[in-house]
């Protein structure tokens, strides 16, 4: 199934959820995405997602300086950041139930 | 198998660069702030670059869509080498349009025609600057590009033909018809 329409619409909560868990840095976040089982996730996607989560004021964001590589800039979840997600996941919660129970339906009709 | 071309972490963030040119500043030095990061992990983790993230342009055009920022404004114009040739055409547009209001203005006074030109050409390059990011001037900027061309064709045709009736006009000796004498 072509799971780009759906990742657009979830991709938000994804990366809430994934920096909720820890703080991360763009490619930390891909990555972790990815090995949740959302292969499809476009790095690009990831990071303006991060850039436009940043600036609705959603996350907080700091330079980690690193000796042997480049400084790196990760993002964590304010308090703004933590409501959205509550409210993004339920949402998701009732929704995913609804098609759910649609395609139970369809099952138990097709038995 | 064909392998694709692989593209320089350098050229790939100049060339993602180079599609996010039409946003404001701020909102482009956003989005470019990690790219150099980005690209230096995936190339560390070797294969092509464009086969990993797709073509330099893609990238960019997710990267702004899920930024929330708007796609990029279909370029209508010459492409490549001509491009560059754009900002001339700018000041020589501006020149044109500026000589056909002294015209048509009938202005006799170098100075008034001179400050046209000072107001024009400037004028001329911002609005083919902005055109490129702003849909409403893009007709506008058509509309100039259109009335500075068809003055330069005038140009064109006019000096020559002026050229030669100046040089024709009174140097052709006329004809007399020389009178006759009595009884003729």
């Amino acid at each position: 199934m072509d799971t780009t329409q759906l990742l657009k619409g979830v991709l938000d909560l994804a990366v809430l959820a994934v920096l909720e868990d820890k703080d991360g840095y763009g490619y930390d976040v891909v990555r972790r995405l990815r090995d949740a089982g959302l292969e499809d996730v476009g790095d690009a996607s990831v990071y303006g997602t991060l850039r436009r989560l940043y600036r609705a004021g959603a996350l907080t964001s700091y330079v980690v300086p690193s000796e042997e590589g480049p400084h790196r800039k990760y993002y964590g979840l304010n308090d703004a950041g933590r409501r959205q997600l509550a409210l993004s996941a339920d949402g998701w919660r009732s929704f995913s139930g609804a098609v759910d129970t649609l395609l139970r339906r369809t099952e138990e009709a097709a038995a | 198998m064909s392998t694709p071309v692989d593209i320089h972490p350098d050229a790939y963030a100049e060339r993602v660069r180079a599609a996010l040119a039409d946003l404001p500043a701020a909102d482009r030095a956003d989005l470019l702030a990690d790219l150099g990061n980005h690209l230096a992990e995936v190339a560390a983790e070797g294969g092509p670059l464009a086969e990993r993230l797709g073509p330099p342009e893609a990238y960019a055009a997710d990267l702004r869509a899920a930024a929330g920022l708007p796609a990029a404004v279909i370029r209508r114009g010459p492409g490549g080498r001509l491009r560059v040739l754009r900002p001339a055409w700018w000041v020589l547009r501006g020149l044109l349009v500026a000589g056909l209001l002294s015209i048509l203005l009938r202005i006799d006074r170098p100075v008034v025609a001179l400050l046209l030109a000072v107001v024009a050409v400037p004028a001329s390059v911002w609005l083919g600057r902005r055109s490129a990011t702003d849909r409403r001037l893009h007709w506008v900027d058509l509309a100039v590009s259109t009335a500075a061309a068809l003055a330069l064709l005038g140009l064109l045709v006019l000096v020559p033909v002026l050229g030669m009736s100046t040089e024709t006009g009174t140097t052709e000796p006329v004809p007399v018809e020389m009178p006759t004498g009595p009884g003729g």
